[in-house]
């Protein structure tokens, strides 16, 4: 089976002094929900970035499903964003028709079956939404869609513990066998439960890439206990 | 996928630019009225059969009616370079650039868009003049107007001036002229991003200035050279002589500005490609 998504010495150097992601190999399996781990400015954003097609590499390559990065994968990858990237004067139900009319593989009754489970009323418009309100939408749009690869940057950052607990169980039960979900975070405790596999990035460079379950059986401890042990400041 | 994108241009171009257009309609609505109660509906020109205060309402309102007008020459330029920066590079970019388009598409519907709002700054003008300048006597001289004027036409057509090629020629050039200052601010905001990606606005006016002065230089020398070789006499006596001069000169204004066109768009294109790092 070809990895979903595949890097070869991946590197991003933003000047000679700044090099974001620093020769990092992966190939990520089909099926599996991946923690990309690793403290604020270690290469995670620049990691997803890449990925979704908004950065170009210096060196090495990213592929998709084994393909380079083009409009076709961009059709099977749903990425979500670590800023609001929505018109603001739009409303949902503009939004839903928008996400649906550009990606086939868009559920629109899954969105609005959502909508209503978080009292979202699709005739608001975006400015008239607290920033939590705004971020529930904006997931609620990327997990509608029945896409192979999902990438979340930081998808439960500005929002309240009960949201976050629906976030990450809406991850799960959008959880389809062959799909592959990138979180990247850096409130591990709270998303270690939902994680097959962790990556640890650290200045730009790979450090670690391996189950749950082996991790925590090699270091005996919780990857949030690793993480602030391989991070330690 | 291109209508898609060139319907989103127009739904969210559309906001800023049809409120912009009622404002001329009604600002020719009211000027037509205030002029037509004071000066009367007979005659164009100024009769005096008005006081002081009309005088100065009419006044005024002409004032405000020509501030409308280079309002939307100006407002048209800054909302298509505004929304393309917008839309591009900032947060919003990372919708655009991860939909499942081509850059070739993004870029096209931004052009076909900003192009068409361009154009229509010339009916929507023309219209409203009409609209201000139309009165029972011109609409009754028109018919012999129109004949007349078809009638020396015909004249200038026999004696070798065709009015037609010229008509789409200087449609052409107005279409190429268009499109090429759209596509140098296009240009000069994707190079700006690229250059000096701290400090883009300025980035982006250096790169405008200096692909302005570029193409200044360019057609500066090319003027010297081929003018010379083109206007054999610097007398133009006749319909005919005009007609052979601007047949020379126009279609090689259009041809070299069609060349820049293609130059500016390639490289927008190649940059927004291959050159993309959204911050």
């Amino acid at each position: 089976m070809i990895p979903i998504l595949e890097c070869n010495d991946l590197t991003k150097a933003y000047n000679k002094r700044h090099t974001a992601l620093d020769h990092v190999s992966i190939k990520l399996k089909r099926g599996r929900i991946v923690g990309l781990l690793g403290p604020n400015g270690s290469g995670k954003s620049t990691f997803i970035k890449l990925a979704a097609g908004l950065l170009t590499p210096t060196n090495g390559e990213i592929l998709i499903d084994g393909k380079p990065i083009s409009p076709e994968t961009k059709a099977i990858v749903s990425y979500l964003p670590d800023r609001t990237y929505l018109n603001d004067w739009m409303k949902v139900k503009d939004l839903i028709s928008f996400f649906s009319s550009f990606y086939k593989d868009f559920n629109t009754t899954k969105a609005y079956d959502m909508l209503e489970k978080l009292s979202i009323n699709p005739d608001d418009s975006l400015k008239s939404m607290s920033k939590g309100t705004k971020e529930k939408v904006e997931l609620i749009l990327v997990m509608s869609r029945e896409a192979q690869l999902y990438l979340l940057d930081e998808p439960i950052g500005g929002v309240d513990p009960a949201a976050r607990d629906y976030i990450l169980s809406t991850i799960i039960n959008n959880y389809n066998p062959n799909a592959a979900v990138l979180i990247s975070t850096h409130l591990i405790s709270d998303v270690e439960h939902v994680l097959d596999d962790v990556i640890f990035i650290k200045e730009g460079k790979l450090v670690l890439y391996n189950s749950v379950d082996n991790v925590r059986a090699m270091e005996g401890k919780s990857i949030d206990g690793l993480f602030r042990e391989v991070f330690k400041c | 996928m291109l209508s898609k994108l060139i319907g989103q241009e127009f739904k969210v171009t559309s906001r800023y630019f049809v409120p912009l257009y009622i404002c001329l309609g009604v600002i020719t609505l009211l000027l037509k009225l205030s002029l037509t109660l004071t000066i009367g509906n007979n005659t164009v020109f100024y009769s005096g059969s008005s006081n002081t205060v009309t005088e100065i309402i009419n006044v005024l309102l002409i004032m405000l009616y020509v501030i409308i007008l280079i309002g939307i020459v100006l407002l048209t330029y800054f909302i298509i370079i505004r929304r393309f920066y917008t839309n591009m590079f900032s947060d919003e970019g990372y919708l655009m650039f991860t939909l499942p388009v081509t850059t070739g598409q993004l870029l096209n519907s931004k052009l076909i868009v900003a192009f068409i709002w361009q154009f229509l700054m010339i009916p929507a003008t023309l219209l409203s003049f009409f609209i201000l300048f139309v009165n029972t006597d011109i609409i009754k001289a028109m018919p012999q107007f129109f004949s007349q004027l078809s009638l020396e036409l015909h004249t200038l057509q026999i004696s070798g001036f065709s009015i037609g090629l010229i008509i789409v020629e200087l449609i052409a050039a107005v279409i190429v002229q268009l499109l090429g200052l759209v596509l140098m601010c296009y240009l000069s905001i994707t190079l700006g991003q690229h250059l000096w990606a701290e400090h883009r606005l300025i980035g982006s006016i250096l790169a405008f200035l200096g692909i302005y002065t570029v193409e200044s230089l360019i057609s500066s020398f090319a003027g010297i050279f081929i003018g010379n070789a083109l206007v054999s006499s610097a007398y133009i006596l006749t319909a005919a002589d005009a007609f052979s001069y601007f047949n020379r000169v126009l279609p090689l204004t259009i041809l070299s500005n069609i060349i820049l066109v293609i130059i500016y768009y390639v490289v927008t294109h190649y940059m927004l490609n291959k050159k993309l790092n959204l911050n």
